[in-house]
């Protein structure tokens, strides 16, 4: 079990002030969960004074923009100190694949780009982005592309020093899933995997006590030798990870009856 | 001094000053089974050791089991090298701590007892008080105690009840503690991550 920084105990907290360089993952079912968890990052950037840039899909943008009004977010005002909606994901990745497949030199390229222009627009405390072009790109079937714009992304995190949030829809609960949601969770420093923490720690929980039993004896030691993910996650989700590698054979048992016990407002993934 | 002491559980060799060990139990006598072996070795050692007490294995029970080995528990409290007090005694002072006031209380307790001449400081901390709101609180105090202790002459062992711990509770300890003391059917020993 690879020693990583504790986790945070709730997503807002993550969102509020992520580290510099960090590339944050958030696993959404539910739309509602997205545009709250996208919106939470943006009210507390532009408390924070730092610039927040947004690159989703049309239908997202608008749903985040809706949330943001919910939350009494003056969008006017929110975009001259510092909010900048760059505009919908997929012109910019027609853009970026007019002469083929998307080279990740290319994207990164673009990131510097706009890092540059958003920093020579003001003296920002800090930078922070979210985006889904990893998201709308692997909805499309293109995983590989994926991978290539989340390596892009990690690296131009920690080049910059800003924080760039990524959401990625997935049922969690779904064991097809897990290969490349582990792959995706690789490649961030944190990642959320459900809006309530609580519920599905509970649910989590009482699956394994159900199907493994108590965590002891050869247990234990799978779980103290197991290497991780290398990246801060609830123990929740970690443990679910886990038992993937170390008894396959059980793990479709523990998520259905994890995705059973979910509490009603979050069954859907939120 | 020696950077190594004896960990005194049976099948388990020698640990580094500053390690910081965790332990799941079922019962009274398990939790037994890990910490008298634990404050025997302690004594012997020299270190002043100071053992913090909470069902079921409260303070006057620990002080029995430890002298059914063969320690003169009395006399050892009476000279300062043993403290047995049950977590309500000791709550009542520290309590009203935050997390990284208790572990500067730690530190100083480390000061005075290499300063009186001991080898160390050797202790321990039962959580069944703890309630499930208090949870990610003593967590955090967990991680600031695995930073702060790192490189000190100072061995802890922390114990939890596993009835009182789902599969994601482990985990959380575990991730918090240099290794896992545990006692499979063969005997103790420690895991140590990977």
């Amino acid at each position: 079990m690879q020693a990583v920084a504790p986790p945070h105990s709730s997503w807002q907290e993550l969102l509020a002030s992520p580290a510099s360089g960090s590339h944050l993952l958030q696993m959404y079912g539910c739309q509602d969960f997205l545009a709250a968890g996208v919106a939470h990052f943006v009210v507390e950037g532009l408390r924070r004074g730092e610039a927040v840039l947004l690159s989703g899909t049309a239908i997202h943008l608008a749903r985040i923009r809706a949330q943001l009004s919910r939350l009494d977010v003056d969008l006017d005002a929110a975009q001259r100190h510092g909010l900048v909606a760059l505009g919908p994901v997929e012109e910019v990745l027609a853009s970026l694949t007019a002469n083929g497949a998307l080279r990740k030199e290319d994207f990164s390229a673009l990131i510097d780009q706009v890092l540059q222009a958003t920093r020579a627009r003001a003296d920002w405390t800090g930078v922070r982005w979210w985006a889904e072009f990893a998201n709308t790109v692997h909805a499309a079937g293109d995983e590989a592309c994926a991978l290539r714009i989340e390596e892009a992304a990690a690296e131009a995190a920690d080049r910059h020093g800003i924080s760039i949030f990524c959401s990625a829809q997935c049922d969690r609960f779904d064991a097809r899933h897990y290969p490349a949601l582990e792959r995706l969770c690789r490649m961030h420093t944190h990642i959320i995997p459900a809006n309530d923490y609580a519920g599905h720690r509970i649910a989590v929980n009482r699956a394994i006590a159900e199907e493994i039993g108590e965590l002891r004896g050869s247990h234990l030691h799978a779980l103290s030798n197991w290497k991780g993910l290398a990246c801060e996650l609830p123990s929740s989700q970690a443990l679910l990870f886990w038992l993937r590698e170390a008894m396959p054979e059980r793990f479709e048992a523990v998520l259905a009856r994890a995705k059973s016990y979910v509490r009603p407002a979050t069954a859907a993934g939120a | 001094m020696p950077h190594m002491t004896d960990c005194g559980l049976p099948g388990v060799k020698d640990i580094p000053y500053g390690v910081h060990m965790c332990n799941f139990y079922r019962d009274g006598n398990e939790l037994a089974a890990a910490l008298v072996p634990y404050f025997a070795a302690g004594l012997r050692a020299s270190e002043r050791c100071i053992w913090i007490t909470a069902d079921p294995l409260p303070a006057a029970e620990a002080k029995a089991r430890l002298a059914a080995t063969g320690f003169d528990v009395e006399g050892a409290v009476a000279s300062g090298a043993l403290v047995v007090r049950d977590h309500d005694d000791w709550y009542a002072e520290a309590g009203a701590l935050k997390g990284n006031q208790v572990v500067d209380l730690w530190l100083e307790e480390e000061q005075r007892a290499l300063a009186a001449g001991y080898a160390g400081l050797r202790i321990t901390g039962n959580v069944t008080f703890l309630r499930a709101e208090e949870w990610e609180l003593f967590m955090e105090y967990e991680s600031l105690v695995q930073r702060a202790f790192h490189g000190r002459r100072i061995v802890t062992l922390c114990t939890y009840d596993l009835g009182r711990c789902g599969a994601a509770e482990v985990l959380d300890v575990m991730r918090r503690h240099s290794c896992t003391l545990d006692r499979p059917d063969h005997g103790w020993q420690i895991l140590t991550p990977a």
